[in-house]
């Protein structure tokens, strides 16, 4: 293993011994420079892990010291921790790798900072200490081998499109996360990849603890459960059957498993299984065991098949009132609140015009054809209404999302419930970036789901994703050449999430 | 300043009828859970000094006792101010909604702005307000509000461009003069030969009038100014076409148009030539604020403003008002 050492460059004496005491009070190896140009003999004849140095360090500045080492081959790689009295602004400074801190400072922080830095750093403390395929190491295996060995660092997972991580601290399972999942629901759907590719990166872990209970006996746990699935799989209803509540879940008696009310309350709105497994923040087994115990107990009824087209009913009546419920909680004039908004932003009219051809076949969705398909580029005002249940009209309302339209985002989101954004490759290369500020300026007035909507082919649209800031419960669609329609997916997703909890008033 | 410095300060004041932080913030917490009780509203105006000397300078002291005094003096007997900081004074609005407290915001702000202006150094003074339970479910979060909405009064074009200090015309010119592109501020060219033609401010005006019209109950404020009233305006028509309305709507023309009866709006005629070159719409409600200034150029061009920044569009309403000496009213 490399031998980690640090090197100091202080002008006063005092700041050089508490920083030096401090650090190596980290089990690291500490070196001193009273100056700039001793700091540049000392990096030379010995490339340190990382350089905390003063700004202001006389003979050679400190600035001055970087600028000299980051053009040094043998010591550009360094991470930089400057300390300062005051903001500067440093050339090649690289924002990620080397760090800023103004006085006074923070040792505890300080300290972070150095182990945050070392760990991620390409030749530090073993970037990648372990790597492979799944199919020759179980994730089961090397979680336990994490942990036997009290490992600190992120497990990342890759399998085809999905990807996940497992973060690990003194061999303990912290949290999973799988495709904008968490907790045990994450980890039991990566316990059962048998193909892809892993790397653990030995990192300091600041994250909360999510999972609870010992590494042992959740994977015990998570093996049951996986093995329990596939013995009882053919017993539980199909991912498309479609299920009625036949009592709301405050009709239930009290003391029950939260995920009965969970479950219970998500089927009001999303009548499929697959949709209720998605949703249920629980992991897939039990849910799947919850639901079979409900239609046994006649809590849950399975609607026979073909009954339920969604060409016919788009949302039932108890599912429009939860919706409805919840939209005029979120609002504190309710005596004023007799319809919600839903708004599209979109990088062209011809968007808009394809996703309302879809809305059209939504039942009870009436997409006014004048507005909707007018000659604009981008269309402004009311394009669809959605009736619902008790006088409460959903209506979808498109607006520009060019620059100079700005102050439209703002003045015509009253009452809004959620955001459609609709980008295609041509959109996102000329204007994403006014769609995303759009995005983020409604958002600052009002907290809303958002689903996003992608027309083009697949693949293409990841690379836009970051530029989006497309968070974890922010649905993505797409919508292909003669593929599958998706509008209906995107309201359900919205008023989905508009029912989780923590899209609670504001 | 140390808070029973403070107390003893608030005192003398204005003896008798200026309080306390202390008492202040707990008549604040009765007054909310109070509203709470009889699903009432309740207001609260903020006022604080701004670039002022600090108060336990002379000059501080003077200004701040001119605009307690200020206050005291525009305010109900109901009401209760006080002072809960260093240079910020409190004004609890009992039974006052959101249109209420900005008419008593712009109240107190007339008559803080006439006693500072004689204070040495000439401070200013930033009010901003808020209402139970639009911002706010419990009397913490209405004063947190209110102060967000202070910092934000401090970032508006209206403050930052000193518009307070312009005349309205003047204000006009300005907006559509200078080029901008923002999420608050923006400014566009419509018509002929331009990438947007005019019946899109058209659309605009209309889109305005029916975000009026799809809340009936809700109150609200809307001038929409144009050379003639034309009653063809798909904006009049829908006005025409709604039932009773909560909101004030105002078209403004030019003293010669025709008279004209429209429904749920009362015709302003106003004698000036500047209105042939200049519309310009403005919308306030609870939640929003827009305005849209269009000057026409020649050709059928159009060069426009609009904005979002409701404290620009709160200002462009006083000085129109004030200026063509029309009622003071908000909502």
């Amino acid at each position: 293993m490399d031998r980690k050492h640090i090197l100091l460059a202080f002008r006063d004496e005092g700041e050089m011994k508490e920083f030096s005491d401090h650090i190596s009070g980290l089990g690291l190896e500490v070196e001193s420079a009273g100056d700039g140009a001793r700091a540049l003999e000392l990096s030379i004849q010995d490339p340190p892990s990382m350089i905390v140095a003063d700004f202001d360090l006389p003979v050679i500045s400190g600035e001055r010291l970087f600028q000299i080492l980051r053009n040094n081959p043998h010591t550009a790689k360094v991470p930089f921790l400057f300390i300062s009295d005051c903001v500067a602004d440093i050339k090649g400074f690289r924002t990620g790798v080397d760090i800023f801190l103004l006085k006074p400072v923070n040792l505890e922080e300080v300290s972070v900072r150095v182990r945050q830095s070392l760990s991620s750093a390409p030749s530090g403390m073993g970037s990648k200490e372990l790597e492979g395929r799944l199919n020759h190491m179980p994730l089961a295996d090397i979680l336990q081998f994490l942990h036997l060995n009290r490992k600190e660092g992120e497990l990342r997972l890759k399998s085809g499109e999905s990807s996940g991580a497992v973060f690990v601290k003194d061999g303990h399972i912290l949290n999973a996360v799988l495709d904008g999942i968490e907790k045990e629901k994450a980890l039991f759907r990566l316990l059962a990849w048998t193909d892809g590719k892993f790397e653990f990166i030995p990192k300091a872990i600041t994250a909360p603890r999510k999972i609870r209970g010992s590494a042992g006996g959740i994977l015990m746990e998570g093996m049951r459960q996986l093995d329990e699935f596939r013995k009882r799989e053919s017993e539980f209803p199909s991912r498309d059957a479609v299920l009625r509540p036949r009592a709301g879940a405050e009709t239930l008696p009290r003391g029950l498993q939260p995920i009965v009310y969970e479950v219970v309350q998500i089927s009001k709105a999303l009548g499929r299984v697959g949709e209720i497994v998605e949703r249920s923040s629980h992991p897939d087994y039990d849910v799947y065991v919850t639901i079979q115990g409900l239609l046994a107990r006649g809590v849950l009824a399975e609607e026979p098949a073909g009954t339920f087209a969604r060409d016919e009913v788009f949302l039932t009546n108890d599912q429009m009132i939860s919706i409805r419920e919840k939209i005029i909680s979120r609002f504190s004039g309710i005596g004023s609140l007799n319809y919600g908004r839903v708004l599209i932003l979109a990088t062209s009219g011809k968007l808009v015009q394809a996703f309302l051809a879809q809305c059209r076949r939504i039942p009870g969705l009436h997409v006014d054809a004048r507005s909707a398909f007018s000659q604009m580029d981008n269309p402004l005002g009311p394009v669809a209404t959605l009736k619902l249940y008790g006088g409460l009209d959903l209506t979808i309302f498109s607006i520009p999302t060019v620059r100079n339209m700005g102050p439209l985002w703002r003045a015509f989101s009253s009452n809004l419930v959620s955001i459609v954004l609709l980008w295609d490759r041509e959109g996102a290369e000329s204007s994403l970036k006014d769609l995303a500020s759009a995005k983020r300026e409604i958002l600052l007035g009002r907290r809303v789901p958002v689903a996003h909507v992608f027309v083009g082919v697949e693949g293409e649209e990841a690379r836009y994703k970051k530029e989006l800031d497309l968070k974890s419960d922010e649905p993505l669609f797409r919508i292909e050449e003669n593929g599958k329609a998706v509008a209906q997916d995107v309201f359900y997703s919205l008023f989905s999430n508009l029912l989780k909890e923590d899209y609670a008033a504001i | 300043m140390e808070s029973e410095a403070l107390s003893a300060l608030a005192g003398k004041l204005v003896p008798g009828r200026f309080y306390d932080g202390f008492f202040v913030s707990e008549y604040g917490r009765i007054e909310a859970l109070r509203a709470a009780r009889y699903n009432s509203a309740f207001s609260v105006v903020i006022l604080t000094i701004d670039h002022g000397p600090a108060i336990d300078e002379g000059a501080g002291l003077e200004a701040l006792k001119a605009a307690a005094r200020a206050c005291v003096d525009s305010i109900r007997n109901c009401d209760v101010a006080g002072l809960t900081g260093d240079g910020q004074i409190t004004v609890i609005l009992p039974e006052t909604d959101w249109f209420g407290s900005l008419a008593a915001t712009r109240k107190i702000s007339k008559a803080v702005s006439a006693n500072l202006l004689r204070a040495r150094g000439q401070p200013s003074a930033i009010l901003s307000n808020a209402t139970f339970p639009k911002d706010g479910r419990g009397y913490g979060e209405v004063v947190s509000a209110a102060l967000k909405r202070a910092s934000d009064r401090k970032g508006s074009r209206w403050e930052k461009d000193g518009f307070r200090n312009k005349l309205f015309w003047e204000i006009l010119g300005d907006l559509t003069g200078a080029g901008q592109k923002g999420a608050g501020c923006a400014t566009f060219d419509a018509g002929a030969n331009q990438d947007l033609n005019e019946f899109f401010l058209d659309q605009i005006n209309d889109f305005v009038a029916k975000e009026v019209l799809r809340s009936p109950q809700r109150r609200g404020i809307a001038y929409f100014a144009f050379r003639g009233i034309d009653p063809g305006l798909p904006l009049l028509k829908s006005l025409n076409s709604a039932g009773a309305l909560s909101a004030k709507v105002f078209l403004v023309g030019e003293g010669g148009s025709r008279s004209i009866e429209v429904k749920n709006a009362t015709p302003i005629l106003l004698d000036d030539p500047r209105l042939r070159e200049t519309s310009f719409t403005f919308y306030l409600s609870e939640e929003s604020g827009y305005a849209l200034v269009c000057k026409e150029n020649w050709g059928e061009t159009f060069s426009c403003f609009h904005t979002s920044d409701e404290f620009l569009v709160e200002g462009l309403i006083t000085k129109f008002q004030n200026e063509y000496s029309l009622q003071e009213q908000l909502g």
